[in-house]
């Protein structure tokens, strides 16, 4: 049974790729994690006709989540930031289904002096960890779920939100940046949410404000790929990947392949040949940074 | 799976070819599927016309490649992998010859 009182309900319209999705909750703090996660991408209240809409409210169940008139989540326990975690992953689905002519691929993306890495991969391949190794050795954050690649020029768009890890990747991502995390991270049952503003800050490589933000929403093209895979028996190897391996990889991370009339192979097939590819196989988050030695070295 | 080897083997023709670098990948847009082949799986594929047996075929790369070694194996298990991938079918002749792959 929740305990969270009803308050006056708060809209929160959420923007990505010219869609929006609403959100209108009248739990407090639902409100006070939405903010924190849909920072990045709260767009302002337009006319246009939502793709969805959420209702948050705090009922003798729990806290439910509507999206239309249907009931669709209940959280007993009131882990609000459970509530809000499921409400991002519908609403990244709802934004994500409409796009055409975009590959839409289930990576990270971080820059490092100008350039773009991305890093594909699925739930469980170990691309969090590899992204946190990364912000630890000075790349600045982009997203670490979703990069939209325009099929006509390239342009890259970050699905940009909070880092969120696992719990059980807690241990490795204070050992990688340090237990200052422990300050700034916001629980969950499944999931952590780490506000890469402060860990940027953290590091002590924020630029300007704006320059930043500017560079956020716009990063640099794309460099590298690296492929991440966690496996408890590497000893860290960093190996280069041929174009058409590079390619069936990518592949099997473009989530909404349907919106391209061949599934996106054209554009797939350039980005394959025109970049450089590893896979990082690593067993262990102090494997880690020379690793990423190895991958600035590619880079510069 | 078990490989009649006086099936025919034939190539899906929903499956299209795309070349990078001397590798290839095959991609059908109708099953949203895509598939990579090293060079062995690829030499065998493009043998694939439904004209030779699998036996005829696996004669063919003996003679072709007298020193490589099990190539019978090599042969029906890249067949094997493919059928699995759906990017290939057998055309069965008769049910005589069969080999069993674990």
């Amino acid at each position: 049974m929740s305990n969270a009182e009803n308050t006056p309900v708060q809209q929160h319209t959420i923007s990505f790729a010219h869609k929006t999705s609403l959100i209108s909750c009248s739990v407090d703090k639902v409100n006070h994690i939405i903010q924190q996660l849909f920072k990045d991408l709260l767009g302002p209240h337009t006319s246009e006709e939502p793709i969805s809409t959420y209702k948050v409210q705090s009922e003798s169940t729990g806290i439910t989540v509507y999206c239309g008139d249907n009931l669709f989540h209940t959280e007993a326990s009131g882990d609000l930031v459970e509530v809000a975690n499921v409400l991002m992953n519908n609403i990244k689905r709802d934004l994500l289904n409409p796009i055409q002519n975009h590959l839409v691929l289930h990576a990270a993306l971080v820059s490092f002096q100008g350039h773009s890495i991305l890093l594909p991969g699925n739930s469980g391949n170990g691309k969090s960890l590899a992204t946190l190794g990364m912000l630890a050795q000075g790349c600045e954050y982009h997203t670490d779920e979703v990069v939209l690649l325009n099929a006509s020029d390239n342009n890259i768009t970050p699905f940009v939100r909070p880092l969120m890890i696992k719990p059980h990747g807690l241990d490795a991502a204070t050992e990688l940046l340090g237990a200052p995390i422990n300050d700034i991270m916001v629980y969950g049952r499944s999931i952590i949410s780490l506000p890469f503003r402060e860990l940027e800050q953290h590091f002590q490589n924020s630029k300007n404000h704006d320059k930043r933000q500017s560079e956020l929403l716009n990063p640099p093209p794309i460099h590298t790929i690296i492929f991440p895979k966690y496996d408890a028996g590497s000893a860290g190897e960093l190996t280069p990947f041929s174009p058409a391996l590079t390619m069936i990889e990518l592949f099997k991370n473009n989530v909404v392949a349907r919106n391209l009339p061949d599934l996106g192979t054209s554009a797939l097939k350039q980005l394959a040949q025109n970049t450089s590819a590893f896979e990082l196989r690593y067993a262990s988050y102090e494997q880690l940074p020379n690793l990423f030695a190895q991958i600035r070295s590619e880079l510069l | 799976m078990d490989i009649n080897l006086n099936s025919l083997p034939i190539k899906n023709p929903d499956f299209e070819l795309t070349e990078l670098d001397g590798e290839i990948i095959l991609f059908s847009v109708s099953q949203e599927k895509a598939v990579y082949f090293n060079q062995t799986a690829q030499l065998i594929w493009r043998l694939c016309e439904g004209q030779q047996s699998v036996s005829e075929l696996i004669d063919n790369l003996k003679n072709q490649y007298p020193k490589e070694t099990d190539i019978e194996s090599q042969v029906i298990t890249a067949l094997t992998e493919m059928l699995n991938d759906c990017v290939i079918s057998l055309s069965e002749t008769t049910s005589i010859n069969l080999i069993n792959i674990q």
